[in-house]
């Protein structure tokens, strides 16, 4: 669906003309009020009046010049109040209980003639609804003042001096436009507070329908994305596969033409020195020796093929160099937090002893990441009669039933083909400890 | 930055609003006075300003502070006059108030509470005022007024008919038993015409019975009339006896002027007034008078209303301290009080001076004043009760009671139908 933006373009104009209207008519109205009230009491204080005035009055008003000008500054002050810029919650509280009270004291000053403001404030108040739910409150005790800020409800407690006390010191004519005035003055401010408020409350319902389809298109675009997601795992596992696949035709490959070709020229050179042996024994040890050059001709080949299985970084630099920098790379990478202690020169190991010493660490780490969503890992190498232990424990979540996956039996395998032991722990993280007999070379 | 400037901006308009509400053009080193010309008591002086002129001067002797008054405005006008500067809000920081206007002006609030400054102050001791006098400055148990001259309703009694009669002149426990007995022999025609031409009493009315068969028609207030107790039911057919003894005919006070009445209830400062020497002569020239103090009911005292001239306080002052100081001399200070037997015609509010020997000395000698019965008097009197509405009220009982008398229905059933009339007025009003 898309939002009718002109409409609700027009509705914002309508909505902040009605609320600078209303705000500007309460000043006059306000500013009005007091001017009146300051010049019917000198009118009544020169015609001599001033006992009969007091004599019906329930207390004493203020000096008639301070009328307007505490109105003048209280409703300067409100109307700074009401256009602050609030976004805290704290902040629009604190205005708006100002706000009341402000209202209150003038409301009372002009001895509840007018309560339109109370309206103004009330429909300021009504756009913050959506920044903090307590402006409710503050919208209840605003209508229950309005509901009872009424000259005749509360002259009796209050004691105050009524509008038409001021006004029975004019004549008919001015009294009747006077009260004319008054009362229209009250009933533009409630049409604009009704148009201000049914267009406010409009555009919200307008706004909120938006936002719900809105919320609705990102919530389908979600459930799209977690399918991809899926899909993308699943690809993931198939290319893995494949891989796995490829390296061992591969090996196949590798065997098959160097091992078998070697194998197949040692088994005819040797079936050929069976033969030959009782015949020409000479010629035989030649042979013997050519077979032998094949052997290692084929020794060095099957080396190649297992140097190609290396990982790089053991290819470029030591083990003892490769592993920091994997760890340093982690770090970078993920902001783990990995404590690395190794207190074994792993200078002269053999490549095979470096390879699964290499593997073990980058297993684990990927695994405490992957699966344990570990922050530290302790990573420690030491030996002890020979064996060199690697001890790896993680924070994380750990496991209770552990299914040894791929990487643990490869792990498991490696180690049991160079006579180590694996043990690993999946309560409180994940520790794994591996035992590897040091060889000498 | 911006929302510092904003909130420096509201304590800016909120330190004016401040301001403007306690301020009043006032200099701080001036105190102003308001004051009438002419005798609260409606008789003649040509001594208006002498005491409050004594009394500026005595307390500039130990305070560096001007004290000013508009002079001119008369007796009649002030009131008006004190009205229109308190709506106005430049009212004077120390101001005369009438009686009649006490309660009104106490209620709307335009009166300082006094309670804290008299209780502050050592030199200040309440007791030296009559106590009658003292609780006409008080509204709703709160003190706002000081009492600055009282004067007392009573008897004035034409001694030549008494003596004619051969009757003694009554003493100051008289009774209504005495009261009627006394008017019922004098009432007569004298000159032989068929009229009555010598009569007991004039403007004696329920006010002054009610009160001395000790009935408070109102409580203090002013919410409920005890208009139809035995007493005030005993209090009007008493006056339904009195008036019974003219035949109809209404007797006024120029009737006493004349010489031909024998009692008229008058204030004491009619009687300060008109007793010492060139004014008598004006005033009561044909026969010889005297006052005593008024008769008391079966249930009640020799006592009557009195009526105080009072100083109070402008709420918004802002020379406290020295306003009270000044108010101490007008009204606390026995030298200017004692000058009100000198220079006006009521009594002083303060016992030492109304009972000290020298006032009783120079009065004594001056006009014969009783001055014993004057004291008795003012430890007797009876405040007018303190609500806002009593001038009205009191408007209400007299025409209802003039309706009682005029007609011939049963005064206790008629006073129980006023009396609920009357609650009516003042719950409408309150």
């Amino acid at each position: 669906m898309a939002i009718n933006d002109k409409n609700l373009y027009l509705e914002k104009i309508l909505i902040k003309t009605a609320m600078v209207l209303m705000k500007n008519l309460n000043v006059v109205v306000m500013i009005f009020i007091s001017v009146f009230m300051c010049i019917s009491t000198y009118g009544i204080i020169y015609e001599g009046s001033a006992k009969e005035f007091l004599m019906q009055a329930p207390y004493m008003p203020l000096a008639p010049w301070k009328i307007p000008t505490v109105i003048c500054l209280g409703m300067l002050l409100l109307i700074v109040f009401i256009n602050i810029k609030k976004e805290k919650e704290k902040t629009i509280l604190m205005c708006a209980i100002i706000e009341l009270l402000l209202a209150i004291g003038m409301i009372y000053i002009t001895n509840f003639t007018y309560k339109g403001l109370i309206l103004l404030i009330f429909a300021d108040y009504m756009k913050y609804t959506i920044k903090t739910k307590h402006i409710y409150f503050i919208l209840v005790i605003s209508f229950i003042i309005y509901l009872f800020a009424d000259y005749d409800l509360l002259s009796r407690q209050l004691r105050l001096i009524s509008f038409s006390s001021y006004i029975s010191y004019y004549n008919n004519f001015t009294r009747e436009i006077l009260l004319g005035i008054k009362s229209i003055c009250n009933g533009i401010n409630s049409i604009l507070f009704i148009v201000y408020m049914i267009f406010l409350m409009h555009n919200q319902s307008v706004k909120n329908r938006y936002m719900r389809k809105l919320n609705n298109e990102l919530n389908n675009v979600n459930e799209r994305l977690k399918a991809a997601n899926i899909q993308l795992e699943e690809n993931a596992k198939t290319i893995a596969n494949m891989t796995k696949t490829e390296e061992r035709n591969r090996l196949a490959r590798e065997i098959h033409d160097t091992l078998g070709h070697v194998l197949t020229g040692v088994i005819t050179g040797i079936d050929a020195c069976i033969e030959l042996i009782s015949i020409a024994p000479e010629a035989t040890k030649k042979q013997l020796e050519i077979i032998a050059n094949v052997a290692r001709q084929g020794m060095t080949d099957v080396r190649r093929s297992v140097k190609a299985l290396r990982p790089d970084a053991l290819e470029k630099m030591s083990v003892q160099k490769a592993i920091a920098k994997m760890i340093d790379e982690i770090i970078l990478s993920t902001g783990i937090k990995i404590n690395y202690n190794n207190s074994v020169d792993l200078a002269n190991l053999n490549d095979d002893e470096e390879n699964i010493i290499y593997r073990i660490i980058q297993e684990s780490i990927t695994n405490a990441i992957r699966h344990g969503k570990a922050d530290e890992i302790d990573i420690s190498i030491e030996i002890l009669n020979g064996v060199i232990i690697i001890s790896i424990s993680d924070n994380g979540i750990g496991c209770d039933n552990i299914t040894a996956g791929f990487g643990l039996l490869h792990m498991k395998e490696r180690l049991e083909m160079l006579n180590g032991k694996l043990s690993y722990d999946g309560n409180n993280g994940f520790k794994l400890v591996a035992k590897l007999p040091k060889r000498l070379s | 930055m911006k929302s510092k400037g904003i909130f420096v901006f509201i304590f800016f308009i909120l330190a004016i609003m401040l301001y403007f509400n306690n301020f009043d053009f006032r200099d701080d080193k001036i105190i102003t006075i308001g004051v009438f010309t002419g005798s609260y008591w409606n008789v003649q002086n040509g001594n208006s300003y002498k005491i409050l002129d004594n009394a500026i001067k005595k307390f500039q002797e130990n305070n560096d502070i001007k004290v000013e008054y508009v002079s001119g405005i008369t007796k009649d006008d002030y009131s008006k006059w004190l009205y229109s500067r308190l709506l106005e809000g430049n009212a004077p920081d120390i101001f005369f108030v009438f009686g009649e206007d006490f309660n009104i002006l106490a209620e709307l609030g335009a009166l300082k509470d006094l309670s804290d400054l008299i209780e502050k102050d050592d030199k200040f001791n309440t007791e030296d005022y009559y106590d009658s006098s003292y609780s006409c400055g008080r509204y709703k148990n709160i003190q706002y007024a000081l009492p600055y001259e009282s004067a007392v309703n009573m008897m004035f009694v034409n001694k030549t008919i008494l003596d004619n009669e051969g009757i003694d002149i009554p003493n100051v426990n008289w009774t209504w038993d005495d009261f009627y007995n006394i008017c019922n022999t004098v009432t007569k025609d004298k000159n032989g015409d068929g009229i009555i031409d010598k009569f007991g009493v004039c403007d004696y009315t329920w006010k002054e019975a009610v009160v001395s068969n000790g009935v408070n028609i109102f409580d203090d207030n002013g919410n409920i009339s005890n208009l139809n107790s035995d007493d005030s039911v005993d209090a009007i057919t008493f006056i339904e006896k009195l008036e019974n003894l003219n035949n109809g005919y209404t007797v006024t006070s120029n009737d006493f002027d004349l010489g031909n009445v024998v009692f008229q209830p008058l204030d004491f400062s009619q009687y300060r007034a008109y007793k010492p020497y060139p004014l008598r002569v004006k005033k009561y020239s044909n026969f010889e008078w005297d006052c005593i103090t008024m008769p008391a009911g079966p249930n009640g005292k020799n006592t009557s209303y009195m009526d105080t001239l009072l100083l109070a306080m402008n709420k918004n002052t802002n020379n406290e301290k020295y306003v009270w100081e000044f108010m101490k001399i007008m009204t606390y200070d026995s030298e200017i009080q004692s000058q009100i037997f000198m220079y006006s015609e009521g009594a002083s509010p303060l016992k030492s001076v109304t009972n000290s020997s020298e006032i009783i000395n120079i009065l004594e000698k001056d006009g014969n004043i009783k001055m014993r019965l004057l004291d008795y008097a003012m430890e007797n009197a009876t405040v007018i009760p303190a609500f806002k509405n009593y001038n009205n009220a009191v408007k209400m009982v007299d025409s209802a009671i003039r309706d009682i008398l005029d007609g011939n229905s049963n005064i206790s059933m008629s006073l129980k139908k006023k009396q609920r009339d009357i609650n009516t007025y003042f719950k409408v009003e309150n």
